[in-house]
Order: C-alpha cells, then sequence, then structure tokens
C-alpha cells in the first residue's frame, strides 16, 4: 500500500492547481462485492490536493482526512475545497484492490457527491481435529499449502483445546489442507530420557478427504468471502520411541527430525536431543518404514527405519555436509558478452528434491553464464528449466542427458557440472477458446511431446488480451494443447498430464507464429 | 571380610529384585469420579520407569520391586500426580511397596487441565484482532502465594483467544489492544487528519472493570472451560513525551497496575523512544535501563492531550557480596549460586559464586529482591548483612543508585528428619507435614513440606540445624512459609530439634 500512496502523492501534485471558493460534501457507501452487504466500522481514508486560491507561487498542499463507515457502511466528509481526491477504503479482512478506490475532482465529479465503493471479502478455511472418539485433538499442527504443481505452503496452525484451527485473509485459490502430526518438534535437554511429550499414541497424516497421499488427494476450493469448513477425523492408535545417536552433531544448533514416506513433504517430528552428546529419543511414531531424516544447518543424515509394535533403536546417523554443484549456460545466436543486457535470452535452472517438494537448492549467483547449487545434500532431483527469449537445446549433468531424464542422483562426493544451451528465438502459439471450453476457472495447459526440461506450459483464460491466450519462446518441436476446468482435473495439481484425452496437437516452428482455436474441455 | 559382606549384599539385592510386588488401581476423572481409559500411567523410580496404558476401567496394574515409587499419569498431554501435590511443587504421595504394604486398589484421582477461552470485541461489537489477553495466575511458590503473570495470548480476526492446559486455581484476566487500522493510521502520518485518532483500548480486567480493583478472581476447578470475554472500549488516550537528560536515547518499559497489585506490561520501546503515544487512562510505571542510568517513574493518566515526563536517571544499582562459610573446613562438593529472587515478578537471576566466594551483579534491575543458596544441597544462610542498600525482612531494596554489598554466613551444618504420620494407628497417607522453625522467622528457606507415603512415612533433608514445629495440615494450598499461616500450629505442633552434621 505504501507505493501507492507515494504515487497517489504525486500524481495529485501534478493536477494540483490555484483556484478560488467553496467548499463541498461527499458521501458515500462501502459494500461486501459478494454479498452486497454494507461493511461497518471499515477505515476510509480521503487524500486529496485542493486548489488553494490566491497564492503566488501556488503552495502544494495534500489534504488526508479520515473516517470509520458508519453502522450502514456509510461515510461523509465535508468542508471539501474543490481539487482532485482519491477516496479507498480498508478493513483487516477484506482485500481492498481495486474497487476500494474512488478518483474524483470536485466540483465536477463524482455525480451527486456521492461515491461507491466496494471490499472484497477474503476467504477463511476453518475447522475442527477430532479423534475417534470425537475427542478433540489440542496441538495439531495443520498445515496449507497451494494446490499447484511446486506447492507454496499459506498456514502453519495449531489446534487449541477445543480442536480448532483457523486461517483467515486468504486469497481464492484451491488449497490443500492436512494434518501433519502434532506439534512441536524436537526439544533439547541434557539426556534424553525425560519425554517433554507426554504422549503414547498418535495419527498418521491425512489430507482433508482421508487421502494420505497428496497424489490422491482432493484439494478444497476458496473464493473470494467463502469460509470453507475443514473438519478432520483421526484415528490415534499406539506409537513407539525410536532412539538413536547423530554423528557430527554440533552443539547449540537446532536439530529437525522427518519421518519420510512415499513422495510426502514431512513436518518435524516430535523428538528430544541430547544438547551435548547428540543422542535422541523420537516419540510418538507410528509403526511402519519410514526414512529417518535428521537436518542440523547445513548437514544431514538420513536412515532406514521399520518400527514394529515397540520401541526401537536405530544405528547412528552421520550428519554430513551437502556438495557444490557448478554449471554453465550459453545461448547459440546471441554473443556472450552481451549476456547481461537486458532483453538477452535466458534459462533460468533449478533443481528440485524430486521425491519430497521441499528445499529446493536455489541457484546463484546470478551470472550470465554460469551458477552454482551450494549445500546440495545427496538424493534424487528433478532439473526444471524455466526460458525467456529463447528454449533450451541441450542440457547436461556430467554424462547424463537431462533433456531426455531430468532426474540427476547427487552422491556425497565431487559433482559434475551441469551444463546448459541455449538457443535464442522460438515459436508463438495464439489460442483462442470458445465453445465448452470458454467457461469460468478453464486453464489451457501447452505440453511438449518431445522431452525437454520445460513443465507444461499452463495458462488461466483470465490471462487473455484481445480474446488471445498467448503462449511464446516455445522451442520448436510437437505439442498438445489443453483445456481444462481447474478443480475436477487431477492432472493439474499434480503438475503432469497423466491421463487427459482430446488435446489438439500443435506444431511449432522457430521464429513462426501458429494460431488455434480450442473449443472442447479435455477429460 | 569386606569381600564377602559385599558379595552377600549383592545376593540380598538381587533377592529383593526377584520379589515383585503389586501397585494397582483405578484412574478416575478427580470431578466426575468417572474412569480415565487410554491414559498413560508411569511408575517412577530414580533412574527407572514403567508404563502402562489404563483399560477401559481406568484400571491400571504393576508388579515391580520393593522401594518407593512416584505415581503419574498422563491424559491429553495433561499430566498429574497421585495424592495431593505439596503446594508449588510437582511432587505427590509417594507409593512405597513392600511386604507390609498394600499398594493395590489405589484410587488415582486425575485432575485435568482447565481452560479458558473468549472472544474480544470492541464497543461496536466488532471482533477485535491482535487484542492482548493476560493471565495472572495465584500460585504456590517457596511455600507462599504469588500473583504471577503466566502469559499473554493474542485474540484471532473472530476476536478469539483461548488458554489451556492450566492446574486448577485462582486467575485473573486482563484484556487490552489497539485498533486493527492503527498500522494503517501511521501510513496517513501527521498529515492534516481531522478524522480517525489512534485511540488505543484501555486495559479491562475481567469481568469488565476498567480498575484493576476491580479485578475479580476466577477459580477454576479441574476440567473446567471458562468464557470469559471482554468488550474493550476506545480511550482518548495522552501521549507521553519523554525528556530524557542531554541526548540520551533510551528504551523504555511500561506496565500497568494489574491485579492484586502484578504489574502488566504494556509497551516496550528498545530503540529512539521519545514518546510512549496514545495511552488510555489509568495508572502506569515505566521503567529506564541502560549503562548510563536507571529510573522507575510512576505516571497517572486521567484524561488526553500531551503529558511531558522528565526522566531523571540515578545510576543503575549494583548488588556484590561474598559467600563466608562457618566451617572452614567444609566446602559444597558442587558450584554454589546465588538466587536473586525478584519480590513482585518472581523473576530469578542466577549468580555464579566464584572460588573466593565473591559474587555479583554489576547491571543490577530495580526492585525488590530475596536472595537464595543452590546449587550444592544442604548449603543455607545462616546469617546476611547488607549494606547499600535498605533491608526489611530479608528483602533487599534495590532503587536507583543503591549499591548493596551482601555478606552471607551459609553453613551445610543440616539433619534429616523421618518418621511416620498415623491417624488412629493406621498410616495416615497423603497429609501434608510441615517443618516450620520455631522462632517464626520470615526467611522461606527455612519452612519445608512434604507428604506423606502411602505407608504414611515422610523424610525431610537437608535441614538447617535448630528448632522446628512439625504438625500437619489437610488443606493443600496451605501457605506453609508464611508466618502469619504457621503461627496458629505452633502451639499445637510437635516441637522437634534437628541436630545439624557437617555434610
Amino acid at each position: 500500500m505504501r507505493w501507492l500512496t507515494l504515487y497517489l502523492f504525486f500524481y495529485l501534485c501534478a493536477f494540483a492547481q490555484p483556484l478560488g471558493g467553496d467548499t463541498y460534501s461527499i458521501q458515500g457507501t462501502i459494500r461486501n462485492t459478494v454479498t452486497g452487504e454494507t461493511i461497518r466500522s471499515a477505515l476510509v481514508i480521503l487524500t486529496g490536493a485542493p486548489k488553494v486560491p490566491s497564492n503566488d507561487p501556488p503552495v502544494m498542499r495534500i489534504l488526508t482526512k479520515s473516517m470509520l463507515s458508519g453502522p450502514n457502511g456509510e461515510f461523509h466528509f465535508n468542508n471539501l475545497p474543490a481539487g482532485r481526491y482519491l477516496c479507498d477504503a480498508q478493513k483487516f479482512d477484506f482485500d481492498s484492490q481495486p474497487a476500494s478506490i474512488a478518483d474524483f475532482e470536485l466540483p465536477q465529479s463524482p455525480p451527486e457527491r456521492a461515491i461507491n465503493l466496494a471490499l472484497i471479502p477474503y476467504g477463511v478455511i476453518r475447522g475442527t481435529v477430532v479423534n475417534q472418539f470425537g475427542e478433540p485433538l489440542e496441538y495439531v499442527l495443520v498445515v496449507v499449502e497451494t494446490a499447484a504443481a511446486s506447492p507454496r505452503q499459506i498456514g502453519r496452525l495449531r489446534t487449541d483445546h477445543l480442536g480448532r484451527f483457523s486461517l483467515t485473509r486468504v486469497p481464492p485459490d484451491q488449497y490443500f489442507v492436512k494434518v501433519a502430526g502434532r506439534d512441536g518438534g524436537t526439544e533439547t535437554a541434557m539426556g534424553i530420557e525425560k519425554d517433554p511429550y507426554r504422549t503414547w499414541d498418535s495419527f498418521a497424516p491425512a489430507y482433508l478427504d482421508g487421502s494420505h497421499e497428496r497424489t490422491s488427494a482432493q484439494p478444497i476450493e476458496v473464493n473470494e468471502g467463502s469460509v470453507v469448513q475443514a473438519n478432520f477425523q483421526v484415528e490415534l492408535q499406539p506409537a513407539f520411541r525410536v532412539r538413536g545417536k547423530l554423528e557430527g552433531f554440533r552443539q547449540g544448533e537446532p536439530v529437525v527430525f522427518q519421518l519420510l514416506q512415499g513422495n510426502e513433504r514431512a513436518e518435524p517430528q516430535r523428538a528430544v536431543v541430547d544438547g551435548v552428546t547428540g543422542d535422541f529419543q523420537l516419540v510418538e511414531v507410528l509403526a511402519g518404514t519410514h526414512t529417518l531424516r535428521a537436518t542440523q544447518g547445513r548437514t544431514r543424515g538420513e536412515t532406514p527405519l521399520t518400527v514394529g509394535e515397540a520401541n526401537t533403536t536405530v544405528s547412528s546417523i552421520a550428519l554430513t555436509p551437502g556438495v557444490t554443484i557448478n554449471g554453465t549456460k550459453s545461448v547459440i545466436g546471441f554473443p556472450t558478452e552481451s549476456l547481461k543486457e537486458e532483453g538477452a535470452p535466458r534459462c533460468e535452472i533449478a533443481l528440485h528434491e524430486s521425491r519430497r517438494r521441499e528445499a529446493d537448492p536455489g541457484s546463484g549467483p546470478p551470472m550470465p553464464d554460469e551458477f552454482i547449487f551450494q549445500d546440495v545434500f545427496p538424493g534424487e532431483y528433478r532439473a526444471e528449466l524455466w526460458c525467456t527469449r529463447g528454449y533450451p537445446i541441450s542440457a547436461t549433468f556430467g554424462g547424463v542427458d537431462l533433456m531426455a531424464n531430468p532426474i540427476i542422483t547427487v552422491t556425497s562426493g565431487p559433482q559434475p557440472p551441469i551444463a546448459v544451451t541455449t538457443q535464442r528465438g522460438g515459436g508463438t502459439l495464439k489460442a483462442r477458446v470458445t465453445g465448452e471450453a470458454d467457461s469460468e476457472g478453464a486453464m489451457l495447459m501447452l505440453v511438449p511431446s518431445f522431452p525437454t526440461l520445460q513443465e507444461p506450459f499452463l495458462k488461466s483464460l483470465s490471462e487473455r488480451v484481445a480474446g488471445i491466450v498467448l503462449f511464446e519462446d516455445l522451442a520448436p518441436g510437437e505439442y498438445r494443447l489443453y483445456a481444462m476446468t481447474m478443480p475436477e482435473n487431477p492432472a493439474y495439481w499434480n503438475g503432469y498430464p497423466q491421463s487427459l484425452s482430446g488435446g489438439l496437437a500443435i506444431q511449432i516452428e522457430d521464429g513462426k507464429t501458429n494460431e488455434v482455436t480450442v473449443e472442447r474441455i479435455s477429460q | 571380610m569386606r569381600t564377602i559382606v559385599a558379595a552377600l549384599l549383592t545376593t540380598l539385592t538381587l533377592a529383593a529384585e526377584a520379589q515383585t510386588f503389586r501397585v494397582s488401581g483405578t484412574l478416575v476423572d478427580s470431578e466426575t469420579r468417572q474412569p480415565l481409559a487410554r491414559a498413560q500411567i508411569k511408575l517412577i523410580e530414580e533412574s527407572r520407569e514403567w508404563n502402562v496404558i489404563t483399560a477401559v476401567d481406568g484400571g491400571f496394574s504393576f508388579d515391580v520391586p520393593q522401594g518407593k515409587y512416584q505415581l503419574e499419569a498422563s491424559h491429553h498431554e495433561w499430566g498429574d500426580v497421585y495424592g495431593e501435590p505439596v503446594p508449588g511443587n510437582r511432587s505427590g504421595v509417594a507409593v512405597v511397596t513392600g511386604p507390609d504394604h498394600n499398594t493395590t486398589q489405589l484410587l488415582f484421582r486425575f485432575r485435568r487441565a482447565a481452560a479458558f477461552h473468549g472472544k474480544i470485541v470492541d464497543e461496536r461489537g466488532e471482533p477485535l484482532p491482535s487484542a492482548t489477553i493476560e493471565l495472572f495466575q495465584q500460585t504456590i511458590t517457596r511455600g507462599r502465594k504469588h500473583l504471577e503473570s503466566l502469559s499473554h495470548a493474542e485474540s484471532n480476526d473472530f476476536g478469539e483467544y483461548s488458554y489451556s492446559r492450566l492446574s486448577a486455581g485462582t486467575y485473573y484476566l486482563a484484556a487490552t489492544g489497539m485498533p486493527w487500522y492503527q498500522r494503517d493510521l501511521v501510513r496517513v502520518g501527521t498529515t492534516e487528519d481531522s478524522g480517525v485518532r489512534n485511540v488505543p483500548y484501555g486495559m479491562i480486567y475481567f469481568p469488565g472493570s476498567s480498575n484493576p480493583g476491580g479485578a475479580t478472581a476466577v477459580v477454576l476447578r479441574p476440567g473446567a472451560e471458562f468464557e470469559a470475554d471482554f468488550v474493550l472500549r476506545s480511550a482518548s488516550g495522552a501521549n507521553l513525551h519523554l525528556r530524557f537528560p542531554e541526548s540520551m536515547d533510551g528504551g523504555y518499559k511500561m506496565y500497568a497496575h494489574g491485579p492484586m497489585n502484578a504489574e502488566t506490561l504494556v509497551r516496550t520501546c528498545i530503540y529512539n523512544c521519545s514518546g510512549v503515544p496514545a495511552v488510555a487512562p489509568g495508572n502506569y510505571v515505566l521503567y529506564f535501563s541502560n549503562p548510563m542510568g536507571a529510573a522507575r517513574i510512576p505516571v497517572s493518566i486521567n484524561g488526553d492531550g500531551d503529558v511531558p515526563i522528565e526522566v531523571a536517571l540515578k545510576p543503575v544499582p549494583s548488588l556484590a557480596g561474598k559467600v563466608v562459610f562457618s566451617s572452614q573446613t567444609q566446602r559444597p562438593p558442587s558450584p554454589l549460586f546465588v538466587n536473586i529472587e525478584d519480590q513482585h515478578s518472581g523473576k530469578m537471576t542466577t549468580l555464579m559464586i566464584h572460588a573466593d566466594g565473591t559474587f555479583s551483579w554489576p547491571g543490577a534491575a530495580i526492585g525488590q529482591v530475596r536472595l537464595h543458596l543452590s546449587g550444592s544441597d544442604g548449603f543455607f544462610t545462616e546469617r546476611m548483612s547488607v549494606e547499600g542498600a535498605i533491608v526489611t525482612n530479608g528483602i533487599i531494596d534495590l532503587s536507583g543508585g543503591s549499591n548493596a554489598k551482601v555478606e552471607i554466613l551459609a553453613s551445610g551444618e543440616t539433619g534429616t528428619l523421618n518418621g511416620f504420620i498415623k491417624n488412629e494407628e493406621l498410616p495416615a497417607p497423603g497429609a501434608l507435614v510441615v517443618l516450620a522453625p520455631s522462632n517464626g522467622t520470615s526467611d522461606p528457606d527455612r519452612y519445608f513440606a512434604t507428604h506423606a507415603s502411602t505407608d504414611g512415612s515422610y523424610t525431610f533433608t537437608n535441614v538447617p540445624a535448630g528448632e522446628y514445629v512439625l504438625f500437619t495440615v489437610a488443606n493443600s494450598d496451605f501457605e506453609y512459609a508464611s508466618p502469619q499461616a504457621v503461627r496458629p500450629y505452633l502451639a499445637t505442633g510437635k516441637h522437634v530439634r534437628i541436630n545439624g552434621r557437617l555434610q
């Protein structure tokens, strides 16, 4: 908001001119864009540059007035000199933009000296967590993340003693809500005998529909002003303790333990670690097969863990630092010395931990022709590229062709470099959407039919300009274009078009523009 | 010969290990008397513990060697001990097993956690986000009642807050806040704003008083769920303008008067603190402390407008001293510390005692403090003399400018008292046994309390040598270290003399 105010200030200054005379009153009402109801106790701020009479030279004067809207959403400002004004409203559980700002010039506008402002209500996710006996569970960690292929966590909530949690100010989108376990993480103590948590049972992490894996879970949809109920019932089962020792443990640095299963992201497990020796004890571990991961600062270790119906001990976990991976970027059809310039073709590479969608090593420092990944822990990663003004023609990791197989295996020794070659240019696709495909919330997904490091291109119909959805910088080759309605189609949040049919085949050529019309929704 | 004795002892120990005794009983809710299933019961001996989960009927059973155990239960991540706990202490009634003791059919009354929840609204009935709700608990620490600030909760966007996992007991609540649009008004800045002012909400003490005298205690039974709602009203606030000597730039902490003379933190400023904006009417105390000096300034606000405050700093108080041992040959086996307990907040500051017996706290906090020795069991303050500060009943007044010089005469001359409490010839487990000095001293370190175990036995260790009175009380809230509370028992109790023995 601050930038907006500054902008308004200069904007208004440009219009301020000396002129004489009368004063005016304006009045208005604030409404909820979804329900149409009036909003009381909203803060209304009027900023203006009145035209000050008989000043030579003219004196710049910015005037600010504010009030809270009344019981019927009404507000008014009196004694306003002629001039240009901006009036904006806000309230903590409403999004301010853009219908909440009125721009007018007294006395010519607003008509009848009345302004109508509107605020968009945020969404809310709230719910409860109970056990199989219907008893509320306290201290449960509930995570909310976006349904996109690379999810973003927007909430980490903890249930209260009535089992309640709530997340407010939620922008409209699709989300996964998951009960991730009991909150608390690792306690550091003298010795590990004393259990800081008084529990003997636990439950398996689960999504709202009961699924234990994101790939099979259904997301929820939050709209403007909607209050989504997310009630969980979890099955408490006897849980066990796991003891072990961390090799390479450093005193005074926090440790996080995670129990990994499948491709799920894991939240910190409740544990106690001896702050001197590195001995540890995990509590509330359910019977089953896990991978136990311990992370301390820039070191990490993993060990397989099978827990039966009893407390158990694992062999020690060695904490080892990550490795460094260097890389080079070259561009064909563009001088290397100009790569730093704006407008140069560019591909950015990222490494995603392929199995668990977390801790993506960032690249840096941003040199135009080279990059470096630091602290990459051993494991499997999926390489991904984004390009502008060009497209990738080759990518290798040592002897591995990343275009054919984007999965790389990082070991603990020295690593070969990553080399990416980009071709300047690319083709363009203009897509028009009609018929059943032209529906609210629909998306277009353009999927390369050839091996590449680029993700499918996804565009919302709301990005249309003059009725056209534009895809640019496309590598030449064959693609399929699908139209999807969002919430129903799991292909979107799983990131890959695993089972879509009915797409249009499209051939893209370098430097050329192709036009298509999409009519049908893909199933 | 010595070898033979040792071997014999080993055999005896093994024999004792082989024979087990049953500890069993039922876990019930202390209020409803309903059995509690799926709770974890622990039987704890110094380095070993046994766990069981209660059955549907609340039943539990252990078979353990002869010994003395603590019995604990946890249910819904909340723990409790068997029997009434010693005031201010978590230990309950010990279970003693052996050939002559019946430790079956124990009735474990589990005191569930109590909780508060509520909603904060403004005078228009609108929910108030980010309001602060402070919870005070009346506790017994070191045998005396204190009102301590337990924690602060913050209301969410629905104005809701909650406190959970509370022991049954006596509580006070106070709420305050700032309007949600405060942030946005900062943006409006100092232009000619003629409208909304940054008006604070005055402190409201439950159940709705704007003055601390009207704060009413809430007594929570175990498992209680108490709803405490607040209506906060905006008050036209005053702006305090702080005038520091020279160009000093100091931080402050501002407390409001809370219930029962407790202080409740309402504002803090760390850097560039030239004033306290929008202060609701009420009584406050401003604390300043930095290397240049310290001050404690009471402030009374009655209305709005600008209030200048002269901050006259006095040198930061200091506390230093020396521990001298009454017996030259005797030294504690492990390091000794001086704990400095603030009588108002209960906050503890721990100082290391150096090899030559000296300790020092150069940048002490303003307050009234009491000193305790800790770190090596069996050492206590026999006598204390203080120069450079006023001392009342062992409490040292550290105000700005005072340099307290303390000399502590420490002694390790302590004894042990064992006994049985019997009621009409039967053991009386669970009775609170108090050992109080007969001279009625105000030093809380001379008062002791424990519970009789299941066989009626009790033990006091590390008791300073001297004359004492021994008595039992039924009241678990007994202020056993308060001379006033103890006085009626001095005549009726049993007089004992503890003969000290150097440790």
